[in-house]
């Protein structure tokens, strides 16, 4: 097993460099960072533009950086004028060494913007999941035992209609019905926006529309796989089986059923949970959710080089981790399988 | 995000052992498809829904969609205007026609360009195997790793450049080129599920006793490939992609709400949708192109799952 | 099964864990005025950041040397008078300002404010080893600064400057660092640039102090303690970050917010119609106007040929309904304008507006030689049609705008193809092939900042200049358009250096009619700062700052309804 383990880790470092360098070349070609506010009043100069450009190294060629973005530049001299009139040692560590670079609008460790995130994002994201598998859970399993009956048909259809929706719009109606017409017809109205003043109960209210959203839109998903998952397994042979020996029908679905229809479920949720890191972009847009995903859209339209990496990179890594962890899952749920 | 991805990642993966037995259950299958009422909503869903995108774009001229008259902004839907105007005076049901041909267009096109992909990369990994093999499907890992969203806006962000993807004009009507870039940018980033799916076809189907036999008489690569491969891999193929499509519609109205769609004065459902984000009190302004994409989405869904029961035997008890 | 159930609750408990973690105590019965604001602050020390949102989070916690009143007045904030010849702040040559601070003024942390904050602020904008965003023009304007005593400091420059106002709102002089918090960092690091003041900064000059700052989320402000200049009317601001703009307009409709800057031209109309909302416009300099390609070199990028004809640029012009985009596109809260300084002091008033006239327009263009050859709706020449690429930011209004000028084009047999960038390639460096600076457009749409406190206009002098035109050895020029007049330059150096206002001003009407001749510009309206606010929360209509100084600069006086 834990050979495995390490025989995994080390299959995937390639994979991991030639992600990075990728993705690298391709943040570094999304503009400017610092064209952004050439519109406000406090616009930097064209020469101070130029002169920032050259600190923070961004003159130099695509791969340089990528090379100090690795490894770092401390072991260089750095020409900060270029002209030679300024020659200081670099100050980069590099992300071998856990230095993941200062992003280019706080000025701040990229990692410390991410730490600033994730308790939100995770917040936000691990009851949103943890309801949608729950319910998709008990709907996929009813309508898969009465398939094609007229509740099936109505379940699919009626969680096939929010599926279909854009999810920044029933965000915005969501929004726009509990927050906006109650207070107007004098209802309790729901805060738009935010996580609350600090407390429990007030960040939970805050979690109800963005919550209901995330799994309105997911749930469609996760019913159809669960549904056809246990069709799937109710057409096998040792199901007739069991109903033959004179199980009840609960029985079967629970102890037989269900439990080898979990692999393939199991499969999708390591699929999953990494991305619960992301966040959700556009839900924490409209509900000023202050996460990941608000932050990599963040530094995206800034072209943030390096909080864009460093969220990438990790999401990167803990997709590698989550399969390691599926397949460790595995072997708990079907002792025939061994690594 | 993980909305986007989850919804990709729903598609099943299906049991192999069903396409052993090849076309000789594809008869069968469409009588269960006859048999399987929610398909046939679906097919008649997406006939209305083509037939109105069809029947508009005969009827209303093109400029009609681009028209505007601020003078008459934001009209509730009357004899003239049935669907209202928007907030520039533009006629909303020439929008939701031409939006709907647009959007049609893209996520149909982005799900070929996902399926040919996928299905080449699929074939040729699990066919040639080795390390051909294993370096397609660590490309696919690795696109895999990386939520489709960041992948589309960034990939976007990049090629939907206008200097270097001018607009284009064809039939003496001009696209917006961000409506190709956003094809190949959806298609080239969701194929790897059905690489995946066409892979394990291939796999299975390789030993099977009519292969080795077709390569013991001579045939080549490419023959056993288009005669004795593909057709096994069909089914599975049509079902990803009617599934597909639903997704791409989706995923284009995500990166228009974004910022990132396709440009203006090109309209889409999803952006027509975005623009209606600013009134969602006046419900004309955004009901009719979401009732055409849930309309598309619940018939092709329905149509897909109709097509996944009536390939899957096992799943009718 | 069992497993799930136990995954489950494990991930509900985590939940919890994590809601609490991210629940520091904070009861609220306080008194607050809670503001919108569309993007977070990148950093608390002005002069690293360029960001709108940054400069007013800063100007609610840092007291200036002076600053500009909504009627466009300088008066004196930490300063005890604002120099000018006459009190002896300034010298006869304008060259040195003496600077006489108030007394008794106090950091946030009792700290005494005095004249050795100055001059080491002016050292830290002069070191380039800080890597500032701004302050730049004071950087290379200052020859010395010294500190005379405790309350006074001189300011030598190496060039007249005859607007002290003007440096009022300019970064450098409206932020003011703490040499008690931010001497010990640049002398251990040799650079304030990673600060921890920046971004967590604790010490602070202005009427209120940063109390929390939950990142991604709001800002807390509370009055300061240590204010020595009056009593404070709002015991506490709550700046709330809304990245999207219907949820912030939902959350003002709804009476969540009370207070929104910057509310875009093309949601005016819409967010006056809220219930006890009203909207405040105050003029802050800005000008909306189309910018013309009329570069000629092919490196990297010529405009269009026809832009090089004046007549077509004049003809544009006589084919624009621009007071039909104002009144039906932004529901008649801006009007047109044909001087590049529209809507401020110097605006010359004998110049008046060019009228919406087809037949004009179509007279100029035939007569340069522009007609529909091939019968195909649009004009051409020698082969070449006349399709211009128009361009802009991706912001929504302005892709309304687009719409609608592309028919009124369309209408005199122009064609137009329309583009929208992101601000970060559309306004990119050269390097970077930015749209503007490589002249990838015929027609560019975005806003310049007109001059409101004196005739020196830096779209002139630095936009439509003859020697910022960029190209392979000038890289970094900011004079997208190409255009240049020699004698504007030399109107536009008088309007820099005069010491006679009156010689200023004339300048200024000069340019203003090379411009209106030349059109290489072509102005839509004035474009105001707007100012959203629910009535009901506040006792009296707040008295807003134009944009050129401090929005807040009257904030002490709000008062909140009971």
């Amino acid at each position: 097993m834990t050979q495995y383990i390490l025989r995994r880790i080390l299959q995937a470092l390639p994979l991991l460099f030639i992600l990075s360098f990728v993705l690298f070349a391709f943040t570094n070609a999304l503009g400017d960072p610092l064209a952004v506010f050439a519109e406000s009043r406090q616009r930097p100069t064209a020469s101070q533009r130029e002169e920032i450009r050259r600190r923070m190294g961004l003159d130099r060629p695509m791969f340089e950086q990528y090379v100090t973005w690795m490894v770092g530049n401390d072991w260089q001299m750095i020409d900060v004028n270029g002209d030679g009139s300024n020659i200081q040692p670099g100050t980069r560590r590099g992300v071998l060494r856990g230095d993941l670079g200062v992003s280019f609008v706080t000025r701040k460790p990229a990692w410390t913007r991410i730490e600033e995130r994730l308790p939100a994002t995770l917040t936000l994201m691990i009851p949103s999941y943890t309801i949608t598998l729950v319910l998709a859970l008990a709907i996929g399993v009813y309508s898969a035992t009465r398939q094609y009956t007229l509740v099936d048909n109505i379940i699919t259809g009626a969680s096939f209609f929010f599926y279909s929706m854009p999810i920044f719009f029933i965000a915005l109606m969501t929004i726009y019905i509990f927050g906006v017409q109650f207070s107007r017809w004098d209802l309790p109205a729901l805060p738009i926006g935010g996580t609350g003043n600090g407390t429990t109960i007030d960040l939970i209210v805050h979690m109800l529309m963005p919550v209901f959203c995330l799994v309105a839109i997911q749930l469609a998903g996760y019913v159809r796989f669960i549904r056809s998952s246990m069709l799937e397994v109710l057409g096998q042979d040792y199901v007739r089986t069991a109903h033959s020996k004179g199980l009840s029908e609960s029985n079967v679905v629970r102890k037989h059923a269900l439990k080898n229809a979990a692999l393939p479920l199991i499969t999708l949720i390591g699929l999953d949970l990494p991305f619960l890191l992301a966040g959700a972009v556009v839900t924490e847009r409209i509900f000023a959710w202050p996460g990941m995903g608000r932050l990599f859209i963040e530094s995206f339209e800034r072209a943030d080089v390096p909080v864009m990496m460093a969220i990438l990179m990790l999401l990167c890594v803990m997709v590698v981790v989550f399969q390691i962890l599926t397949d460790v899952v595995y072997t708990w749920f079907d002792p025939r399988i061994r690594y | 995000m993980a909305t986007v991805k989850n919804v990709q990642a729903a598609q099943p993966v299906p049991k192999l052992q069903n396409y052993e037995k090849g076309t000789s259950n594809l008869s069968r299958s469409l009588a269960r498809l006859r048999r399987h009422r929610m398909a046939l909503v679906g097919a008649a869903l997406l006939v209305f829904v083509f037939g109105f995108v069809i029947v508009g774009s005969i009827l209303i001229p093109v400029r009609a969609s681009i028209y505007n008259e601020p003078a008459r902004a934001l009209q509730y839907p009357s004899g003239d205007l049935p669907f209202g105007t928007d907030v520039i005076g533009r006629d909303l049901l020439a929008r939701t026609v031409y939006g709907g041909q647009v959007s049609l267009f893209v996520g149909v096109t982005a799900v070929i360009v996902q399926m040919i992909v996928g299905t080449l990369i699929g074939l040729i990994g699990g066919y040639m195997g080795g390390a051909v093999d294993s370096l397609l499907m660590r490309l696919a890992e690795a696109m895999l790793s990386i939520p489709q969203l960041f992948l589309a806006l960034i990939a976007l962000r990049i090629f939907s450049d206008p200097t270097q993807f001018p607009d284009f004009t064809l039939f003496g009507r001009t696209y917006s080129s961000t409506m190709i870039v956003i094809v190949f940018v959806i298609g080239l980033t969701s194929w790897m599920r059905v690489a995946r799916i066409v892979r394990s076809v291939v796999l299975s189907v390789k030993e099977q006793e009519y292969i080795t036999s077709a390569r013991s008489i001579g045939a080549g690569n490419l023959r056993i490939i288009f005669r004795h491969v593909l057709p096994n891999c069909l089914a599975p193929i049509i079902v990803s992609a009617t599934l597909g499509v639903a997704s791409a519609i989706l995923l284009e109205a995500y990166l228009g709400f974004l910022g990132l769609g396709v440009r203006a004065p090109t309209p889409t459902w999803g952006n027509i949708m975005g623009e209606a984000n600013s009134y969602i009190g006046l419900w004309y302004y955004w009901f009719f192109p979401a009732l055409f994409i849930m309309l598309t989405t619940l018939g092709i869904n329905f149509l897909g799952d109709g097509l996944r029961d009536a390939f899957d035997p096992r799943s009718l008890r | 099964m069992k497993h799930l159930r136990k995954f489950v609750s494990a991930a509900v408990l985590l939940t919890l864990v994590l809601g609490l973690m991210l629940a520091p105590v904070a009861a609220q019965d306080v008194p607050t005025l809670t503001v919108g604001f569309a993007q977070e602050p990148d950093s608390l020390n002005g002069f690293y950041t360029s960001m709108a949102f940054a400069q007013w989070a800063n100007d609610l916690v840092v007291a200036s040397l002076w600053d500009i009143t909504d009627a466009l007045e300088a008066y004196p904030v930490l300063a005890a008078e604002v120099p000018s010849v006459e009190n002896g702040g300034i010298s006869e040559d304008y060259m040195t300002y003496t600077i006489h601070l108030k007394e008794g003024l106090m950091w946030s942390d009792g700290t005494p404010l005095t004249s050795d904050d100055l001059v080491f602020t002016y050292q830290m904008i002069e070191d380039p080893a800080n890597n500032m965003l701004q302050g730049s023009t004071i950087a290379e304007a200052l020859e010395s600064v010294e500190a005379i005593d405790e309350t006074t400091f001189t300011l030598t420059f190496n060039s007249p400057k005859p607007f002290p106002e003007d440096l009022a709102g300019a970064p450098g002089l409206s932020t003011i660092l703490p040499a008690h918090i931010y001497r010990p960092v640049y002398e251990a690091e040799g650079s304030i640039e990673f600060a921890d003041a920046n971004q967590d900064p604790t010490v602070f000059s202005g009427a209120y102090v940063l109390t929390e700052w939950r990142r991604g989320e709001q800002m807390t402000f509370d009055a300061n303690p240590n204010y020595t200049m009056g009593e404070v009317g709002i015991p506490r601001i709550v700046i709330r970050f809304f990245p999207d703009t219907e949820t912030q307009y939902a959350a003002l409709q709804a009476g969540q917010l009370d207070f929104v800057p910057n509310v875009s031209e093309g949601d005016k109309a819409r967010v006056s119609t809220f219930e006890n909302v009203t909207i405040t416009t105050v003029f802050g300099g800005y000008i909306e106007s189309l910018w013309l390609n009329i570069r000629d070199e092919a490196t990297p990028r010529a405009g269009h040929p026809a832009l090089q004809d004046v007549r077509v640029r004049q003809a544009i012009r006589f084919a624009l309904d621009r007071q039909a985009i104002s009144d039906e596109l932004l529901a008649g809260t801006v009007s047109p304008t044909d001087s590049i300084y529209g809507g401020s002091p110097f605006e010359n008033p004998d110049l008046g507006v060019t009228q919406h006239d087809v037949n004009a327009a179509n007279a100029l263009l035939d007569e340069a030689g522009w007609v529909d050859s091939n019968g195909d709706g649009t004009r051409d020449l020698d082969g070449v049609e006349l399709v211009l690429r128009y361009g802009t930011t991706t912001a929504d209004w302005r892709n309304n705008i687009q719409a609608v000028v592309q028919q009124q084009l369309a209408e005199v047999g122009v064609g137009t193809i329309l583009e929208a960038y992101p601000a970060s390639e559309f306004f990119g460096a050269w390097a970077n092939s930015g749209i503007n600076a490589v002249g990838e457009y015929d027609i560019a749409q975005y806003a310049n900042n007109t001059a409101l406190t004196n005739p020196a206009n830096v779209t002139v002098y630095e936009s439509l200049n003859c020697s910022q035109i960029p190209g392979e050895d000038n890289q970094g020029g900011q004079n997208f358009t190409g255009f240049c007049s020699e004698e504007m330059d030399a109107a536009s150096d008088i309007t820099l250096s005069s010491l006679d206002g009156e010689e200023r001003l004339d300048a200024a009407y000069t340019i203003q009619q090379i411009m209106t001749d030349n059109v290489p510009v072509i102005t839509l309206f004035p474009r105001g700062d707007n100012y959203a606010y629910n009535t009901t929360r506040f006792a009296e209509a707040p008295v807003i700052g134009s944009g050129v100084g401090n929005q807040w600069f009257a904030i002490a006086n709000w008062q909140l309804a009971e």
